[in-house]
């Protein structure tokens, strides 16, 4: 078991692409790390700069004690799930499982004791002579794993293991990966792109653009308080809604043409800069709709509704054609043109400088 | 798929089209290899008479002589310029030529693909532009080149024209192949604890084996097949078995019925080839066009 710090890594392909630039995230012993971020962040140069596979341009890596920058993935005692699995086509399912144990040139009968144990706690020992092609994607990846898991590696790295699959093996294989993790209590740095699953797996969130990190927390952290506009916009489903405003006397937020305007208490607008332009974020979730148009802060009219069983997705025109979306329950069934009144949890807004992309606290 | 069961279920008049067709494109290329057999079983007389004869113990009487005389030792003059030992010529330049232009293109084909070349696409179409000219073309500064060396009527000289003139064709192939073999293998492979060469040679290898004999048919048929080079390359008594079938019309009186035993004999090895090879051939030849 050991913790992996990445101190300001910089990566910079030849040709000029900076694709990582200046970052540093530290993942403890035991824990489970996702490294989140649109595809083309740099999350995945990242992850393979840690394995051993790119050589970073600048920076270093630490796994447990060792500072590994110059050491090839060989010696680096990690495992890695590829996107595509990465089975050896030409072996079977027990050769690809036992394969990085013939490096390490272990007595074959303990390869055959950890190849059979691992094989039954992935529930694949009805696999082992079957080759890969012939196995499902969800088989191939519990092989993939398998073979991560066997060698008992100091640290995982998955790099979106769960991508190529269909939406409800995912949903079970999230599940299963989870609390295999929790059983082996390995350091593991996961990546992906799929916001959902970063949120239900990770201990920690690191969220990635550009090749810059934006913001590093426990999930519900990162969910309730997004350090830049970046992770507001990219984390959430539905997205933040995100509305180009200016702090005015009232105070009120206020939008550019002065026909959205929402009065906000002096101890909140104190820490907003005023005549900056800013950013105003409010989560569905936090608009509140009343059936009354003259309830809550301001009226707007129902745009589009989107019934999804348990709640139902409001998008909500208001005042200057601004459309925002709110979440409701589904007991409350308004129609297209209805006009309702809504009103903003003032404690749950979010407001960022737009110069800078950071929030405002 | 294209399976013939699917021609059967679309109408009986379809069937007999597509077999009619089959039929017509067989005999056009298997006619001329049944006449060169024939051919090799006649007696002298027979092989010219007109009308000719296509029924081997009902139309003549076939005899195993002119194999005999084709494979004996003392048929013609001296011990080098005799069918076994262009046949062994033949042999020895043809497979070692494939293997080592085989070899070196595919460990060259290999780096073209996986690492950063200098230049790389200006090298790779240096590499195919000396396949756009007819080779006759630079017969004369080869000619030259050879006799400087001292490499005509040597096993050495042949080989090494037949490599690079292979060479070529390996990179691009395997090249192909290699860029349709994803790079995660090695990846995983590394990560698992080998260097990078017993990643290639446990996993890359193994992949690539099948359109590695693909590739090695094309090159030893050329090889088996060449002609002008060796010819003008070589005196009269050396070469492989190309120049010396055409040696067979030059002795006066062409002895057709030698001339096909030896043909005959010269085509099995390769046929023998590359049918052994044939299932790994089809697969080496659509390897890039199946697509993860």
């Amino acid at each position: 078991m050991a913790e992996i710090r990445i101190q300001n890594l910089v990566k910079v392909f030849p040709g000029g692409t900076r694709a990582v630039d200046g970052v540093s995230i530290h993942v403890a012993d035991g824990e489970f790390l996702v490294l989140l971020g649109p595809s083309g962040c740099g999350k995945t140069t990242t992850l393979r700069c840690v394995a051993g596979l790119e050589r970073q341009t600048r920076g270093d890596i630490h796994i447990g004690d060792r500072l590994v920058n110059a050491l090839p993935p060989a010696d680096r005692d990690i495992a890695f799930v590829f996107q595509f699995y990465a089975l050896y086509p030409h072996l079977s399912v027990y050769d690809n499982i036992a394969f990085p144990l013939k490096a390490a040139q272990l007595p074959k009968s303990e390869v055959d004791q950890r190849v059979h144990h691992v094989a039954e706690m992935l529930k694949i020992n009805h696999l082992l002579n079957r080759r890969p092609k012939r196995l499902s994607s969800g088989e191939q990846q519990r092989v993939a794993l398998g073979r991560a898991i066997v060698r008992r590696p100091q640290v995982f790295l998955l790099d979106e293991p769960l991508t190529n699959m269909d939406s409800s093996l995912r949903a079970d294989m999230r599940v299963e990966l989870k609390h295999l993790q929790q059983e082996l209590g390995t350091t593991t740095l996961y990546v992906t792109h799929d916001q959902t699953e970063a949120m239900a797996l990770g201990h920690k969130i690191a969220v990635m653009d550009a090749g810059k990190l934006q913001q590093v927390g426990a999930p519900l952290e990162v969910y309730n308080h997004p350090a830049t506009l970046f992770v507001a916009g990219f984390i959430g489903s539905p997205p933040m809604n995100l509305l180009d405003v200016t702090l005015a006397a009232g105070p009120a937020l206020v939008d550019p043409d002065g026909a959205f305007r929402l009065p906000v208490g002096a101890a909140l607008a104190e820490k907003w800069p005023t005549l900056v332009p800013l950013k105003l974020g409010v989560r569905s979730e936090d608009l509140h709709i009343a059936a009354d148009p003259s309830a809550g802060d301001m009226p707007a009219e129902v745009y589009v509704v989107e019934p999804l069983g348990d709640e139902t997705i409001y998008s909500l025109r208001f005042a200057g054609s601004h459309v925002m979306l709110a979440k409701a329950p589904p007991a409350l069934d308004l129609k297209v043109g209805d006009k309702v009144g809504v009103s903003f949890d003032r404690s749950r807004l979010h407001v960022f400088d737009v110069q800078t992309g950071k929030a405002l606290r | 798929m294209n399976n013939p069961s699917q021609f059967k279920a679309s109408s009986v008049a379809g069937r007999i089209v597509f077999w009619l067709l089959i039929a017509l494109t067989l005999f056009f290329f298997l006619f001329p290899l049944y006449w060169m057999f024939l051919s090799s079983i006649k007696q002298p007389g027979d092989v010219t008479s007109l009308p000719p004869r296509f029924i081997p113990f009902v139309q003549f009487k076939p005899t195993l002589a002119n194999y005999a005389a084709v494979l004996s030792t003392s048929a013609m003059g001296s011990r080098q310029n005799t069918f076994p030992w262009a046949l062994l010529n033949s042999v020895l330049v043809g497979g070692t030529a494939t293997v080592v232009a085989v070899i070196l293109g595919t460990l060259t084909a290999y780096a073209f693909s996986r690492f950063r070349v200098k230049g790389e696409s200006d090298l790779l179409f240096f590499i195919l532009s000396t396949r756009m000219l007819p080779p006759v073309v630079v017969l004369v500064p080869i000619f030259l080149m050879f006799t400087n060396l001292g490499l005509p009527n040597t096993f050495a000289g042949i080989t090494l024209l037949y490599i690079i003139s292979g060479l070529p064709f390996v990179v691009w192939m395997m090249k192909g192949f290699f860029d349709e073999i994803p790079r995660e293998y090695e990846d995983a492979a590394m990560v698992d604890g080998y260097s990078r060469l017993e990643a290639v040679w446990k996993i890359v290898f193994p992949e690539a084996f099948p359109a590695m004999l693909a590739t090695a048919v094309f090159v030893l048929i050329t090889a088996w097949n060449e002609f002008v080079f060796v010819t003008l390359l070589n005196k009269q008594s050396w070469g492989t078995v190309p120049p010396f079938l055409y040696q067979i019309i030059g002795y006066g009186r062409t002895e057709w019925s030698r001339m096909a035993a030896a043909a005959i004999i010269y085509i099995t090895p390769i046929v023998v080839f590359t049918f052994v090879v044939r299932n790994h051939l089809l697969r080496g030849v659509t390897f890039g066009a199946v697509r993860r």
